[in-house]
């Protein structure tokens, strides 16, 4: 009885310790480990009049480069505890990379061939694109960050809750933000941003700039060469340093809000309304309005 | 040194050049070799082989040749369209729990409880300030919503979770500023 017992421990010592280490082997029994499955794509184009980038949570660099053609390298990437999972979804995720004419279009998207069917893993895509100098590029994002440097003839970002950089950018520049954050330096040109929910730090900007937007947190640190700055805004927190502001003539006006300016701007205190002036006679312009938020000035 | 003087040898000198090199050990013992001259078959094979021959290819060899080509055409154009056609890479990544929806993340029930109050109180939520906070309120939720949704159940991206962070914050303020009006 006693030998029978001893036989049984064995031989379940002996499964357990053939079972248990292929259970942990099995990629879904790893806990705490995603299975990254990447799918990569490298194109290279002739120039095109223009570029349409229309992504979805994807992660785009966008690069001004020496050459002629246009070079895109495409990363699609599913993450999932299972390998299969992973591989069954990323099969779910396509790509457009072709010319129409003479526009070079770029597009991630999922396509789910039934309800039951849908995407488990953990998607996103990655678009590294490198252009000739002084071209027309159209962006837009969602979920994800986009880097931008270099010299465009026309630029368009269109962004959702994304994180945009952008680094010795020129041109005729349009913005249009919900949520997410922009972040540049040295951008210069024509530049209207239109942002929504955002956070925006500017340094170094030079040239003709138009803000709008509601609840923003914009700064702006160090201006050289500005023509205009006209910021419009609702529920924001405004704040310039760094700014030389004799070089500048100021017109600010907040309302049902705060204004913050050194003690040479002349004030004017109404009901909900303050307003503030200086150097009238300065062609380069900073012209502020804001309501039920601040503005602040600092040398 | 353009500028030197220029000497010649005399005669005298060249003659005695020439008696030492007829003297010569070398040039003695090379001529007294034993000559040999190659019979008349040798010379007929070496002007046979200086004269062309026009090599002709036999049926079998034509199929090689273009076998070749082929084969060195296919091989570029394989390998041109291995480099444009997409790569699988497999890799991992550990999870970080930070990054992962918990449930305090949550904060749907207060929204709820704000809509299900101006259900049947419609005095208070019809107040010009309140009803610019339940806008918005919306605005906010449905940012919350459409960020949990891109965040999903596997989430890598910390910017990600910091805008929710943001979103729920500026929600909490809302909601603050809604239940004072009530």
């Amino acid at each position: 009885m006693k030998k029978e017992n001893t036989l049984k421990l064995l031989t379940i010592k002996l499964i357990s310790a053939l079972i248990v280490p292929w259970l942990w082997s099995y990629e879904g029994f790893a806990q705490g480990t995603l299975q990254v499955v990447t799918k990569s794509i490298d194109k290279t184009f002739d120039r095109t009049q223009s570029i349409k980038i229309k992504v979805e949570k994807a992660d785009i660099e966008l690069n001004v480069w020496s050459g002629d053609k246009i070079k895109v390298s495409i990363d699609l990437t599913a993450k999932h505890p299972n390998r299969k999972d992973a591989q069954n979804d990323l099969e779910m995720m396509k790509y457009v990379a072709e010319k129409f004419g003479n526009v070079l279009v770029l597009r991630n998207y999922i396509q789910i061939e039934n309800e039951k069917n849908k995407p488990v893993s953990n998607l996103k895509a990655k678009f590294v694109v490198s252009v000739p100098e002084q071209m027309i590029v159209s962006i837009q994002n969602s979920f994800g960050k986009i880097n931008i440097i270099g010299k465009f003839k026309q630029l368009q970002v269109k962004t959702d809750f994304c994180n945009t950089e952008l680094k010795n950018v020129s041109g005729n520049i349009k913005m249009d933000s919900h949520y997410g954050e922009i972040n540049a330096h040295d951008l210069s040109g024509k530049v209207e941003i239109k942002s929504d929910r955002t956070e925006i730090n500017l340094t170094k900007i030079s040239e003709d700039f138009t803000i709008t937007g509601n609840f923003l947190k914009l700064s702006i640190n160090s201006v050289s060469n500005l023509q205009r700055l006209k910021i419009e805004a609702q529920k924001s927190e405004i704040s310039l340093e760094g700014i030389f502001i004799k070089n500048h003539h100021f017109h600010l006006v907040s309302e049902y809000g705060k204004l913050k300016v050194p003690p040479n701007f002349v004030s004017l205190h109404l009901k909900n309304k303050e307003t503030a002036t200086f150097n009238e006679n300065i062609a380069s312009t900073i012209s502020i309005y804001n309501s039920f938020g601040t503005i602040s000035i600092e040398n | 040194m353009y500028n030197l003087p220029e000497y010649e040898p005399s005669d005298e000198v060249w003659n005695k050049i020439n008696t030492e090199l007829n003297n010569d050990i070398l040039r003695k013992g090379i001529s007294q070799l034993p000559k040999y001259e190659p019979n008349g078959r040798i010379w007929e094979n070496i002007e046979a082989g200086l004269n062309p021959k026009i090599v002709k290819l036999k049926p079998w060899h034509w199929v090689a040749v273009a076998a070749s080509v082929v084969l060195v055409i296919g091989l570029g154009v394989y390998l041109n369209y291995q480099k444009t056609q997409p790569t699988i890479a497999y890799s991992e990544q550990k999870m970080d729990s930070q990054l992962l929806l918990q449930p305090s993340d949550n904060s749907d029930a207060d929204y709820e409880t704000i809509v299900a109050f101006c259900k049947e109180q419609t005095y208070e939520c019809e107040n010009p300030e309140f009803k610019s906070l339940k806008i918005e309120l919306d605005d906010l939720q449905a940012a919350s919503t459409q960020l949990k949704e891109a965040i999903g159940e596997y989430n890598t991206e910390p910017k990600l979770m910091a805008q929710l962070a943001q979103v729920e914050l500026q929600k909490s303020e809302i909601l603050k500023k809604m239940t004072t009006k009530i």
